[in-house]
């Protein structure tokens, strides 16, 4: 951009920040060469404009900008780069789309609480859900409500009859869904096509804005393949759909990547069918490219994007300028584009299955299934793993079950003998108000990304659930 | 070309651009002046509908965006005291309209939700002050507003 420097900008004391990536053409679908430090690489540079870097290069933004306050809402330069890949990946189905930048999910879902949630409001969520989220609702004041899942996510019927059936005696009717359709956390689900269809009809017929929590949305997989020949064709086969890579990314072609992708494990959005713009759908780039960026966007028709920028204005005013730019400069015509970022999470996402795959293998190999029983994660990074505590010999069926208690017992034993950490249903279980769930609470979350830890843990496990 | 006016402005018919694009005015341009400018949307339009003058725009702006004409609103006959008056009094019930001008002609437009909002959302305003020396960016102006305001400053510092 090329401005004058001012007296302040030049108080700030950098001029000139390189961030070295993996170039364009390496962005093969496999992501193993950037991995081993082999794949060849490309620059981002940021200079601030001024005196000692008249010859420097120049990249998509000035330093003496970046370091400045700024728009509340984002870097056009990076929220017009969000929206082409929300096009890319979800399309459009009502005229008002909008995206405002934020400092990651956990703030894109703390904004859109305040947004909607009233001191003694009740939500609706799955049964069970991601925690840190729940807990921020009910920092507004929000009481969550539980709506049943299975194996593949939110149960339609049953959100239905939630609110069919509402009992104004436990409180005013729930207008919003907080939902994680895909990857689901705690559970690792993704809901089928038809399940968005289903639950974004009952959301229009009760007048429910839908919240859709996605960060695992580009970690979606095919179905668990045990036999390794077939598994490695599999990842082979889906390496190989990548087109590959134009010279520059203006010369990339971004629609035909996203076609890939979406077309690969992909489920439409609810962002990508909603056509009244009941939808507020949070992303971060946490989940492939680094938690630690802080950045990611929420997507919703622009009405309710303008008041989350006045939130900004009096919160975190300006999402972390730093980030913006790094973010905006990878998915710029200068480096990725929007095609390599697809590109990117393509890789990522293969590596994901195939971490989810490893896991679920050595839970085959070192735990018997009859005692601990799952459904393969089809998204993100956890899987849900039931215990089946009703065969441990000090299981009692009586009235409410002892499970949430053998279950705290393991829990603390595994972690005491064991340094394995697990994380119980009951820190994600949702109860409906005044109820004991905890005979819903035979389960634990395990991460699937620790690779060649997972040994002792399972081991542990096994050995530990119903024996003693 | 037809003059356009406040009206149509008002009305969303003045072209058409996708919300992002509205948000954030500096889609065909890296000029800071319009980029700042995009936080401006709302109160300027706001503006628009609360003070009406009839006063129609140079046949050129019919050609770019609402915003840029908001944003050059200071070129017209509105006194810069009535403009801050009207961003700091303007009604919050209308900030929602603000941003639903201009749908693309085969999707439909969004829905009003905005009862679904908190109160305090709602009640929300603008930094006015912010946006009123957003809206008089122009090269010339010599702003000491400083701090968060110092983005306008930058314009035309």
């Amino acid at each position: 951009m090329g401005h004058a420097t001012d007296q302040t900008a030049s108080l700030f004391p950098l001029q000139h920040a390189t961030f070295t990536m993996p170039d364009l053409a390496s962005l093969t679908g496999d992501v193993s060469a950037w991995q081993n430090g082999e794949a060849s690489t490309d620059t981002i540079h940021l200079k601030k404009t001024g005196p000692g870097t008249e010859n420097d290069p120049e990249g998509l933004l000035d330093l003496n900008e970046v370091l400045q306050y700024g728009l509340s809402n984002g870097f056009s330069e990076l929220t017009e780069k969000l929206q082409e890949l929300n096009d890319l990946t979800h399309g459009r189905a009502h005229a008002d789309h909008a995206v405002y930048v934020s400092l990651g999910n956990t703030d894109g879902v703390s904004k859109t609480f305040s947004l909607f949630v009233e001191p003694g409001d009740i939500v609706l969520s799955e049964e069970y859900s991601f925690s840190s989220s729940l807990n921020s609702g009910r920092a507004r004041g929000a009481t969550f409500y539980p709506v049943k899942v299975d194996g593949q996510g939110l149960v339609p019927e049953e959100l239905d009859r939630v609110l069919t059936e509402w009992d104004d005696a436990v409180g005013k009717k729930p207008h919003l869904l907080y939902t994680i359709p895909c990857g689901q956390n705690p559970t690792g689900s993704v809901q089928p096509q038809e399940r968005y269809d289903a639950i974004y009809a009952i959301c229009q017929k009760h007048d429910v804005i839908i919240m859709e929590d996605d960060p695992y949305f580009a970690l979606q997989y095919t179905a668990y393949q045990p036999d390794l020949a077939a598994r490695e064709a599999h990842f082979a086969e889906a390496r190989a759909r990548m087109p590959a890579a134009a010279a520059t990314a203006i010369e990339d072609n971004a629609s035909a990547v996203a076609a890939v992708h979406n077309a690969y494990a992909g489920v439409a959005s609810y962002l990508s069918r909603d056509v009244d713009g009941r939808v507020v759908r949070i992303d971060t780039v946490s989940k492939v490219f680094g938690p630690g960026m802080r950045i990611g966007w929420v997507s919703a028709q622009a009405s309710i994007v303008e008041r989350l920028m006045r939130i900004g204005e009096t919160s975190t005013q300006v999402p972390n300028n730093l980030g913006q730019a790094v973010i905006a400069s990878y998915l710029s015509d200068q480096h990725w584009g929007v095609g390599g970022w697809i590109r990117w999470t393509w890789g990522v996402r293969l590596e994901y299955q195939a971490k989810r795959d490893y896991f679920l293998d050595r839970l085959a190999e070192y735990v018997p299934a009859e005692l601990v029983t799952t459904t393969p994660a089809m998204g993100g990074m956890f899987q849900w793993l039931k215990v089946n505590v009703d065969k441990h010999p000090r299981y009692d069926p009586a009235g409410v079950t002892n499970t949430g208690a053998l279950m705290d017992e393991l829990f603390e034993y595994l972690i005491k003998e064991g340094n394995v950490l697990l994380m119980p249903a009951r820190l994600f279980q949702v109860p409906v108000p005044g109820v004991d769930s905890s005979d819903r609470a035979n389960f634990f979350r395990a991460t699937v990304s620790r690779g060649g830890d997972i040994f002792c843990a399972l081991w542990l496990f096994a050995n530990n659930t119903v024996c003693r | 070309m037809n003059p356009i006016s406040y009206q149509d402005c008002w009305q969303g018919t003045l072209t058409e651009m996708t919300a992002n694009q509205k948000l954030n005015q500096a889609t065909s341009s890296t000029d800071l002046d319009s980029r700042r400018a995009s936080e401006l949307k709302s109160p300027l339009v706001r503006l628009v509908r609360t003070e009406p003058t009839g006063t129609e725009l140079p046949e050129a702006f019919s050609e770019i965006s609402t915003y840029y004409i908001a944003n050059n609103l200071c070129g017209l006959s509105i006194s810069p005291s009535l403009l801050l008056s009207s961003l700091v009094t303007d009604s919050v019930n209308k900030l929602h309209q603000v941003t639903t001008m201009s749908p693309a002609p085969a999707l439909p437009e969004a829905k009003d939700i905005t009862h679904h909002l908190t109160k305090q959302v709602r009640a929300q305003t603008p930094s006015a002050m912010k946006a009123y020396a957003m809206l008089l960016s122009n090269k010339n102006l010599l702003s000491l507003a400083g701090g968060t305001y110092m983005t306008t400053c930058k314009t035309v510092c």
